[in-house]
């Protein structure tokens, strides 16, 4: 065997150790760099998604606000027929018959007109 | 979406243009994701094996393994820089199936068959006997990353923590819980360094190099 590709002495084995840390230093910056790119991708996705959130909420208070209205509306127009037959009133005094004393409907109208009727007169 | 040519992101790596390498990363990690399934892989694996195939690629272009000739996307194979049959992506993920492949066989007695049309992709033969190596530095280098990247996980870390990292014997067993003694570590590290250098010095000797 050539000598030259006998490196067991020191001096030559020091070269191959030496290439060989350099490769795997070579290797190590590599990943390091890597790895901060990722992180760096990540941190951008992280703000894109609070960003995304950001313009998001007033949009959903938004509908959510309407909904709600909608919501009510719909309610009470469900209610409205039980509410308008328990308060009202009126057409029991419109459908009093003509004639029917002291009607709630007359004491209602009654203190518009004046005691002295002579304004009505030409 | 790729918008730029192989050959533009080689010459970028090469030069250590950040910005570009950075796309680069980018651009290539996407590609992997949106294909390893064609790669059988599980989920947990394909970020480990995309960075093990990216290491391999990133080293070869920063290497000159593989380079732009006269315009031509080319990879040193038999001592001649033959122009590239494949894509950056296809090589990337032909890199990452040989891995995969290697961690399998590991792993169990399988009996991997089909191999021939990702070894298309890469070269079987690069280190041939009898042709000659026309850059030897670079082909030094070759021969180097080669070995390094083929060391296993364990020998990577114990050696890259003693001698990139500079650590004490005391600071990697503290890393390394598996490493029960010191005296069995420094026995780890030793014969870790010497598989190293006799997978390279044998790779050398066929080359008819010295270190």
């Amino acid at each position: 065997m050539e000598n030259k590709y006998n490196i067991e002495d020191p001096e030559r084995l020091d070269a191959l150790d030496e290439l060989i840390v350099n490769e795997l230093a070579a290797e190590q910056r590599l990943r390091q760099q890597m790895r901060s790119w990722d992180e760096a991708q990540r941190r951008q996705e992280q703000r894109r998604r609070t960003q995304r959130r950001v313009r998001l909420v007033p949009i959903i208070s938004n509908i959510l606000s309407v909904a709600a209205l909608m919501t009510v509306g719909f309610i009470l127009q469900a209610l409205m027929p039980k509410l308008v037959a328990s308060t009202n009133t009126l057409p029991a005094v419109i459908n009093a018959p003509v004639g029917t004393p002291a009607s709630t409907a007359d004491d209602a109208i009654a203190p518009i007109l004046p005691a002295d009727s002579s304004m009505l007169q030409d | 979406m790729k918008k730029w040519t192989d050959e533009q992101m080689v010459a970028a790596v090469a030069s250590h243009n950040e910005a570009m390498m950075e796309r680069f990363y980018r651009d290539c990690k996407a590609y992997f994701r949106s294909h390893a399934g064609a790669l059988f892989v599980a989920d947990e694996q394909v970020d480990d094996l995309f960075q093990e195939a990216m290491v391999h690629l990133w080293r070869e272009i920063e290497t000159h393994r593989i380079e732009v000739r006269e315009g031509v996307l080319c990879r040193w194979s038999e001592g001649q820089a033959v122009p590239m049959t494949s894509s950056l992506f296809t090589f990337l993920l032909a890199i990452a199936k040989r891995k995969h492949w290697e961690l399998l066989r590991k792993d169990s007695r399988l009996q991997l068959t089909d191999e021939a049309n990702v070894l298309d992709v890469l070269d079987r033969s690069r280190y041939a006997d009898d042709d000659e190596v026309t850059d030897e530095t670079e082909a030094r280098e070759h021969v180097v990353a080669d070995a390094v990247l083929g060391m296993s996980d364990r020998c990577r870390q114990i050696l890259t923590l003693f001698y990139y990292e500079q650590r004490s014997l005391d600071e990697i067993l503290a890393i390394r819980p598996e490493n029960t003694s010191k005296v069995g570590l420094k026995t780890s590290k030793y014969k870790c360094m010497q598989r190293l250098r006799d997978v390279v010095k044998q790779r050398f000797s066929r080359l008819h190099m010295s270190i």
